[in-house]
């Protein structure tokens, strides 16, 4: 019998919003979270606490998670924007403590969250790599013998005397990527970083990851990107607000995720009040309309959301914002505010026509304002609110616009204009 | 795979102190690593950048020295001359006060690689004593200058170098630890506030007039000196490192025992707190 490589039991994950307040525009957020970290540090017994309270005041991000993964194992984790899938991540990865549970983990872990760290622009990408298989406890001497194959896979063989800076962007997250795999791990904790790179790379690192397997490697893979999930997952996990709703085999649950995400079943819990509307899931969308993990410039894209309305006094305008960073680039607001006679379940949808961002990591911010149609003088409220980060790119690296400018291309958007050169 | 691969357990309880303290010597790759973030961070977007570490002591110092010495001359009442006596003080206060001018930013700063990777967050402020430790050097360097006119004429130095110089490393040991234990405590309240970061700097500028650094305690009348010693560990630890070196300075032997107490009780509190609270930090990043 193989003993599993990943056993999670019981993994609970609650945060503490309880004070989390303002006053008068002072933010006291600050004590309140304070206030809570002394509590939490004080108490011996873990969460207790924090696990019998079910109120307003907690989020249950992760409840009561148990699952297996065994050697040689590809796991998609697939859910709605919010369902809980990062901070599971997080936990195993160890950057945040689960309130309850326990986790065994046999093997070296590699986490892709930490693609990167340590990568300074200013250095070769061999000195790059030297030090980070340095900061992963790994031996001079057999990031040496590595060196080349890894360097071949991230397609940065000719750049060994380079400094990072002076490649093409995504050369950072290849040659990231290629060292956490040529370096050796027993388990990869992988998400959405799959779909940035060039295309070329895209494809070695799916096969890559669908190798694994033979290897005896287990991989874990959370990602928005449902084809991408089927084409390299032997099962598949489901949650939804924190709870697991289906495990098996990857078309099996694929298919039940889509028809009821579609179907707009996913509604909360009978036992709470059904609010008004809620914002079910917002989504970033292809050209062909199925959901990705990131975007690709040369086509058009769609920031979508699912809004299941349940009242009809009621009606709803969507808006979505993009920022990039800490940098406000757009609002756009639906033209029309959707209503409903009776319980249904709409799809909201803004097109990112192609060419139209930049080669940058964007995050979509969606509000539902909702006004009541019997009273018109009450104000509007903001009912549902999520966010959703998402990465532009260009899947041809040859008209990337890192290609020419190792600076690259700044800017919030990075529409094509037309121009006109002239001798006056 | 050579070897037993390694086995993780996360788990909803704590660790145990033994288990962190092991964390720490496993990690020990990120501390260089750490060590070198902070020291780029500190001088990231100055103009003289390195330069600020060694240019930072230097100009109190000099300051000092200056002042008390060329334009208002001041009788410390002990006989040595009054750069080796302010000397003798500063360099461990100085030590105190660096590490508690970044410790409090140093968590902070990190926040990136927290969010995204796993290591002992002890490892933090122990990597932001990289500043320190420079301008500690300065200093050494400094009090080696001032004697050097004597040095090379080959007149009796006014320090006492014997066995009791030893005391000089507790000394030192002394200022670097209560630094680390306010300021490990501070930079996980500087996560929530970072005003307490902005606020410390005064704070510590204030207590050095409290401490006697610039002036000999015999300044303080001797009914209140229990005072000082009892409210201010470092008050004691300046006197140690004065009376080290010089051999003028006011050693008590219970003084310094109650202070290096206070100051070992200190970091032995705030360390139970920070391994703690470290598990949770990650959900305020």
């Amino acid at each position: 019998m193989t003993e599993s490589r990943i056993s999670a039991c019981g993994v609970t994950k609650v945060f503490d919003r309880r004070e989390a307040r303002r006053t008068k525009g002072i933010s006291t957020e600050g004590i309140g979270a304070l206030r809570t970290l002394i509590r939490e540090t004080w108490r011996t017994a873990p969460g207790r606490a924090a696990v019998a309270a079910r109120d307003k005041y907690h989020t249950w991000a992760l409840d009561d998670v148990s699952f297996e993964v065994g050697p040689g194992e590809v796991l998609g984790i697939i859910g709605r924007n919010g369902a809980g899938k990062s901070t599971l991540l997080n936990i195993l990865a160890r950057v945040m403590h689960p309130t309850a549970g326990r986790v065994v983990i046999r093997g070296k872990v590699v986490s892709m969250l930490e693609l990167g760290i340590g990568f300074a622009p200013d250095l070769t990408v061999r000195q790059n790599l030297q030090i980070h298989g340095r900061l992963a406890g790994i031996p001079a001497r057999r990031i040496d013998e590595a060196e080349d194959e890894i360097l071949g896979f991230a397609g940065l063989s000719d750049c060994r005397e380079v400094p990072l800076a002076a490649c093409p962007s995504g050369s950072a997250v290849q040659l990231a990527f290629a060292a956490v795999i040529g370096l050796g791990a027993d388990v990869i904790l992988a998400d959405e970083v799959l779909a940035v790179g060039d295309s070329r790379f895209r494809h070695a690192c799916e096969e890559r990851v669908r190798n694994a397997g033979a290897s005896g490697e287990s991989v874990l893979f959370v990602s928005h990107d449902m084809a991408a999930i089927r084409r390299i997952c032997t099962r598949v996990l489901w949650i939804d607000r924190g709870r697991i709703v289906q495990v098996g085999p990857t078309d099996h649950v694929v298919d039940n995720y889509m028809s009821e995400l579609l179907g707009g079943k996913l509604l909360p819990a009978a036992t709470e009040d059904v609010p008004p509307c809620t914002l079910l899931d917002l989504r970033l969308l292809d050209a062909e309309r199925s959901q990705v993990g990131a975007l690709q410039l040369t086509e058009p894209g769609y920031i979508d959301c699912l809004v299941r309305i349940t009242s009809p006094d009621i009606a709803v305008t969507v808006e979505i914002e993009l920022w990039q960073r800490r940098l406000h680039v757009l609002t756009s607001v639906a033209p029309r505010p959707i209503t409903a006679r009776s319980p249904r379940t709409f799809r909201a949808g803004m097109r990112i026509p192609a060419h139209f961002l930049n080669e940058q990591q964007y995050q979509a911010r969606c509000k539902l304002i909702v006004t009541s149609i019997s009273d018109p003088a009450a104000p509007p409220v903001v009912a549902g609110e999520q966010r959703l980060d998402f990465a532009a790119m260009n899947p041809r690296p040859h008209e990337s616009v890192w290609k020419d400018w190792p600076w690259g291309r700044g800017g919030l958007i990075s529409p094509r204009l037309e121009w006109t050169v002239a001798s006056p | 795979m050579t070897g037993s691969p390694p086995v993780v357990v996360i788990e909803a309880r704590p660790e145990t102190v033994s288990a962190r303290l092991r964390a720490l010597w496993q990690y020990r790759g990120f501390y260089g690593f750490l060590f070198k973030e902070i020291m780029n961070r500190k001088s990231r977007g100055t103009l003289l950048g390195f330069w600020w570490l060694i240019l930072r002591p230097l100009i109190p110092a000099v300051g000092f020295i200056v002042a008390f010495t060329v334009v208002h001359p001041v009788d410390n009442g002990t006989g040595v001359p009054y750069p080796i006596f302010f000397l003798s003080g500063f360099i461990p206060w100085r030590v105190f006060q660096s590490a508690m001018v970044i410790l409090p930013r140093t968590l902070n700063w990190m926040q990136g690689i927290m969010k995204r990777t796993y290591f002992p967050r002890l490892l933090v402020p122990l990597a932001g004593f990289g500043p320190t430790f420079i301008e500690l050097a300065v200093l050494v360097l400094v009090f080696i200058a001032v004697l050097a006119p004597q040095i090379w004429a080959g007149t009796p130095l006014p320090i006492r170098l014997r066995w009791e110089t030893l005391w000089l490393v507790p000394a030192l040991a002394a200022a670097l630890a209560f630094a680390l234990a306010i300021g490990m405590v501070m930079s996980v309240v500087a996560l929530f506030f970072r005003d307490v970061v902005f606020t410390i700097p005064y704070v510590v500028q204030m207590i050095m007039f409290v401490t006697p650094v610039l002036y000999p305690v015999t300044v303080i009348p001797d009914a209140y000196q229990w005072l000082l010693y009892a409210l201010n560990p470092m008050a004691q630890v300046i006197e140690i490192s004065r009376w080290a070196i010089t051999g003028s300075g006011a050693f008590h032997p219970v003084y310094a025992a109650l202070s290096l107490g206070t100051i070992l009780a200190t970091l032995i509190l705030s360390t139970a707190f920070f391994l703690r609270a470290e598990v949770h930090l990650a959900d305020r990043l």
